[in-house]
């Protein structure tokens, strides 16, 4: 199907490839189909969600375990149920991040990752209960004063 | 805004499946215990409204500030 982006003009997207969100997400509540799309340069490792029926909508995000290698939030079984997760090793997650004009104070949410079955494409938003996950995680501002681990920079502090 | 008067233990029920019951009540402080069928999504208020503003900022990114971003890593 063609989908109108907010960066990429028309693009053509397979309906296999169509993410699933339920319940939307916050401040979001209308938008359920999005698409993770890429701009063809391998040394960029953001993504882009966007949503499928509302071209001006989509997030940059990231797979935090690219720079926390144990970045793990823990998925109660209400999460397991509503996205029929059978296999934690099927899961992906993505933090939605904000890039502002100050390019260097990018930030991540780690408190609050998109969550993806990959088996199924359902996703969700969810709320961790993991206060070593900060909601603003400054990339270059972490991984330039600590050991790229969360939780050693959350003591720290 | 509908108003109730509970004491502890005491439940509300909101449609046909969502509860609220007053577990313990100290001080200032109330511990609510919420059932509600597991598609609907509970938070604590000030959390769920921080998680939505940083949502709308995120929706505010562009292409080319990314590609800065993306030129930062590749040069490190």
């Amino acid at each position: 199907m063609l989908i109108e982006t907010k960066h990429f003009g028309k693009v053509e997207v397979a309906e296999a490839d169509l993410i699933s969100f339920v319940e939307g997400i916050p401040g979001f509540p209308n938008l359920h189909r999005y698409v993770l799309l890429g701009d063809n340069d391998e040394n960029n490792p953001f993504l882009w969600l966007q949503a499928v029926d509302m071209p001006e909508t989509s997030f940059v995000v990231i797979q935090p375990k690219l720079f926390l290698p144990n970045y793990q939030p823990r998925l109660n079984n209400e999460i397991l149920e509503i996205l029929e997760i059978e296999d934690l090793n099927q899961v992906l997650h993505y933090s939605i991040t904000v890039v502002p004009e100050d390019v260097l104070q990018i930030r991540t949410n780690l408190q609050a990752p998109i969550v993806i079955n990959t088996r199924n494409n359902k996703a969700k938003q969810v709320i961790l209960n993991q206060p070593e996950y900060k909601l603003r995680y400054y990339i270059f501002q972490e991984l330039k004063g600590g050991t790229g681990d969360a939780c050693a920079n959350q003591k720290a502090k | 805004m509908l108003v109730l008067t509970r004491k502890l233990n005491e439940t509300i029920v909101i449609g046909d499946n969502i509860e609220v019951t007053v577990l313990d009540i100290k001080g200032d402080q109330v511990r609510l215990g919420v059932s509600a069928p597991k598609e609907v999504g509970i938070y604590r208020k000030e959390i769920y409204l921080e998680i939505k503003k940083e949502n709308q900022q995120a929706s505010l990114a562009n292409l080319t500030s990314l590609k800065i971003i993306g030129k930062i890593i590749k040069d490190k």
